[in-house]
């Protein structure tokens, strides 16, 4: 019975021990991808994000990406679910974990209103995994394979890692903000709706979270608490995704792609040096002497990222204020903003008029450009060219983490005259600036 | 290391217990705050809508029937009130048989359209070319567009806009009445809907408040003054007033804050003046509740320092009208940012994720 038992197990599950730990993961996150993909079509969002808008706020720098017509953004996804439907099983694994990876970035670049930061890491995962040879399963030399399994384990890592440092801050850990005004709303849910009102509970669940995003990771690699460690990750995701059903597919996507940090390091069978300890296993020394050219790009890869988070630190004043250097930093769950913008046009009589955003965006686009201001800017120069105007002004109330509204960026400031960059932006109020500049709008009419 | 873990898996669990023993504070109940605008605003107001229509029925058919001076006048004072009753609930659109806003009041009239569809006698007013010809917006230009004796006459002989009349009101009663009977059957939907959502009961009137607030700033008062819409490029233009023809567009605007006020304090119930002092917001130093309601009070009042309609108003008062449409902005930023934000509602009826 039990050598029946062993045979079945053997049939379904690869040799965990070879290739079979890629194999598992690429299965999964295959899989993921495809029902992430049914899910993103099911309700209606390739309409809606990529078909329905007149308007796209294109990436700085990636102006040129444009969206296809409706068949082809149709298509696009079609493909993506095929090329990860046949990444899950192997299926000409390379040439379609580099569509998939294609076209999954492509779609992500075509407006960052829809920029979410796991769908930045899914990006960066499946670049990963067009490198990897996931599709060995006899892979033999167990040096090189735990190399391919340590990136995976190093991205993931880096996500909490750098989730838990972005929490170390005034609002997150001495206010309990945003999770404070979160969870109070999800007074209606059973059993725990009435402790989530409780301002302690909101004060544990920062901290909690604050000390799962930082130490996780740590524990993950450790192989005497992986085990524990893992139980944690579903716990804590399951309860994100109880609590939050907004983030999407997001607590799925990390409860599954941790399973990378249970692949043992002893193989079940097929031999080779097993090394003991993560540790042995990146040598740098023997990684850039078998491979100078992968190590150094793999290298350089996680650079950028360790770096991304902290150029925020370029800029002056409040970061959750003026959003330079927010995306691509794994700061999530950190901001409850929420805005308005009331944009005034001189039309080419020399008259000022309001314009109605909704003529131009979609309720989502007006609601993401209402707190950020580079998607302001972007805005204004679009409605410099549909108005043929030189003067386009931007009155913007923004709400962060509980605070009363105020003017987001100088409402005096000519959009016309600014241009979008990687320099500081200067017409962004800064808390002296707010006091100076209260616009009378009576006032900007009369002109 | 594992030790250190179960330590703390054992504090998290005594941390749970210890919540559930403990004594629940005050809560505050959406569900309650939900059952209590039902019952003390959507319920009256969509009732005294559904009533006003009918008497608004009856009085046009027995102008139809003997036009004279009387039974203009009579019919006169039920559009003013039946208006009136669409006002206080417009903001609602939770159904597109329970949204009236486009259907009942797509301002201004087409009042070339209007004329149009009399003079040929067939029209189908349930397309969108009709929307501006159909409602209270055309009963106003039907009733108002010329002097009371003209419009007897212009009655008393012509079959078609005798039936264009009762078409118009025919409408506005089914409108009412299938709203009406919308809300009596999800009662039970809207209370049990108590999350904040997309979706979320709390999340459409939270989302359906700052919607009408934006339309009377931008359709009622800012578009008339000429400042919004390229349209006018600039320029005043009365035309565009609501109720442009019978004049009523201060009490109609005032009508519609009372609405607005209603569905924000809850007329007398539970409102979101209470849900918000519940969460302790605070706005600078003050409660948000009182800094929403001090707002509410100045728009209204900014309205009622206005003598004249607001058509007139925009070139005989122009100052006021301006201070009405900054206190409006500011009621609506209070709205539309401050208040969602402390409710953790997000501006928006369509779902989409976040992170």
């Amino acid at each position: 019975m039990k050598g029946v038992i062993e045979k079945v197990k053997t049939s379904l599950l690869p040799p965990l021990g070879g290739g079979g730990a890629l194999i598992v993961f690429r299965f999964a996150f295959g899989i993921m991808m495809f029902l992430s993909l049914v899910r993103f079509a099911a309700n209606g969002w390739i309409d809606a994000l990529y078909i329905q808008p007149k308007f796209f706020f294109t990436f700085y720098g990636f102006e040129w990406i444009k969206p296809l017509s409706a068949t082809g953004m149709y298509a696009v996804f079609a493909i993506m679910m095929l090329a990860s439907l046949f990444v899950a099983f192997g299926f000409f694994y390379r040439i379609s974990i580099i569509t998939f990876f294609l076209l999954f970035t492509y779609v992500e670049l075509i407006d960052k209103t829809n920029y979410l930061n796991h769908y930045y890491f899914i990006s960066l995962l499946s670049f990963l995994m067009c490198f990897l040879p996931a599709n060995l399963a006899g892979f033999k030399n167990l040096r090189g394979l735990r190399g391919f399994i340590f990136i995976i384990q190093l991205q993931m890592a880096t996500v909490y890692f750098f989730a838990g440092i972005a929490k170390i801050n005034s609002d997150w850990l001495l206010h309990a903000m945003p999770l404070k005004i979160w969870l109070a709303s999800k007074s209606n849910l059973p059993l725990i709706g009435n402790l989530l009102t409780e301002e302690w509970v909101a004060y544990a669940f920062s901290w909690c979270g604050m000390l799962f995003d930082v130490s996780i990771a740590f524990f993950l690699f450790n192989r005497k608490t992986v085990w524990y460690a893992y139980a944690v990750v579903v716990v804590f995701h399951t309860l994100t995704a109880i609590l939050f059903p907004g983030i999407g597919m997001f607590p799925y996507i990390m409860m599954v792609c941790a399973t990378v940090f249970l692949a043992p390091l002893t193989p079940r069978r097929g031999g080779g040096e097993v090394p003991q300890n993560i540790w042995n296993v990146i040598n740098l020394k023997t990684a850039l002497k078998t491979s100078p050219i992968g190590g150094g790009l793999v290298g350089t890869f996680f650079l950028i990222q360790f770096a991304l988070p902290f150029r925020y630190l370029l800029y002056p004043e409040n970061l959750f204020w003026h959003e330079q250097g927010f995306r691509f930093s794994w700061r999530v769950m950190l901001m409850e903003k929420a805005g308005t913008v009331f944009f005034t046009v001189r039309n080419a009589d020399g008259k000022l008029f309001e314009v109605n955003n909704r003529d131009f965006l979609t309720m989502q686009q007006e609601k993401q450009m209402s707190t950020q201001p580079d998607m302001i800017l972007q805005f204004a120069h679009h409605l410099a060219d549909v108005y043929q105007s030189k003067e386009v002004y931007a009155e913007a109330y923004v709400a962060l983490n509980g605070r009363a509204s105020q003017l987001l960026i100088d409402p005096k400031q000519n959009l016309c005259e600014v241009q979008d960059g990687f320099a500081n932006k200067s017409w962004i109020t800064s808390p002296a600036l707010v006091s100076n500049v209260q616009l009378s709008m009576t006032k900007q009419f009369s002109n | 290391m594992i030790k250190q873990l179960k330590i703390a898996a054992a504090c998290c669990i005594i941390l749970l217990l210890s919540a559930c023993i403990k004594k629940k504070k005050d809560d505050f109940n959406r569900t309650e705050l939900l059952n209590s605008m039902y019952t003390m605003v959507i319920q009256p107001g969509y009732t005294g809508l559904k009533d006003a229509s009918a008497t608004l029925q009856t009085a046009a058919n027995s102008f139809l029937t003997s036009p004279d001076s009387a039974s203009l006048s009579n019919l006169k004072d039920a559009f003013y009130v039946a208006y009136a009753n669409l006002q206080y609930v417009e903001a609602l659109d939770f159904s597109s048989e329970s949204a009236l806003r486009n259907d009942l009041n797509s301002f201004p009239s087409d009042t070339a359209q209007i004329d149009n569809n009399i003079a040929s006698g067939s029209y189908n007013l349930s397309t969108v070319n009709n929307l501006r010809a159909k409602g209270f917006p055309a009963l106003d230009y039907l009733l108002y567009g010329k002097p009371h004796a003209q419009t007897i006459s212009d009655f008393s002989g012509n079959a078609n806009r005798k039936q264009y009349l009762t078409d118009v009101v025919s409408d506005i009663v089914s409108k009412a009445n299938a709203a009406s009977n919308w809300w009596n059957a999800n009662k039970t939907t809207f209370v049990n809907a108590s999350g904040t959502d997309v979706g979320s009961s709390v999340g459409m009137l939270v989302n359906d408040m700052s919607f009408e607030m934006e339309r009377n700033r931008r359709e009622r008062v800012g578009t008339p003054l000429g400042y919004v819409g390229l349209i006018f490029g600039g320029s005043v233009a009365p035309q565009t007033t609501e109720a442009y023809y019978s004049g009523y567009s201060k009490e109609m605007f005032l009508e519609n804050l009372k609405g607005l006020a209603a569905l924000y304090s809850g007329a007398g119930g539970v409102g979101f003046d209470d849900y918000l002092t519940h969460l302790g917001a605070d706005y600078n130093g003050t409660p948000l509740a009182n800094e929403i309601s001090t707002q509410f009070v100045k728009v209204r009042t900014a309205a009622e320092q206005i003598p004249v309609p607001f058509s007139q108003a925009v070139t005989t008062h122009n100052a006021e009208m301006q201070t009405l449409f900054l206190e409006l902005k500011k009621l609506t930023v209070l709205i539309k940012v401050d208040m969602s934000s402390q409710l953790g509602v997000i501006i928006n009826y369509s779902d989409n994720d976040g992170d």
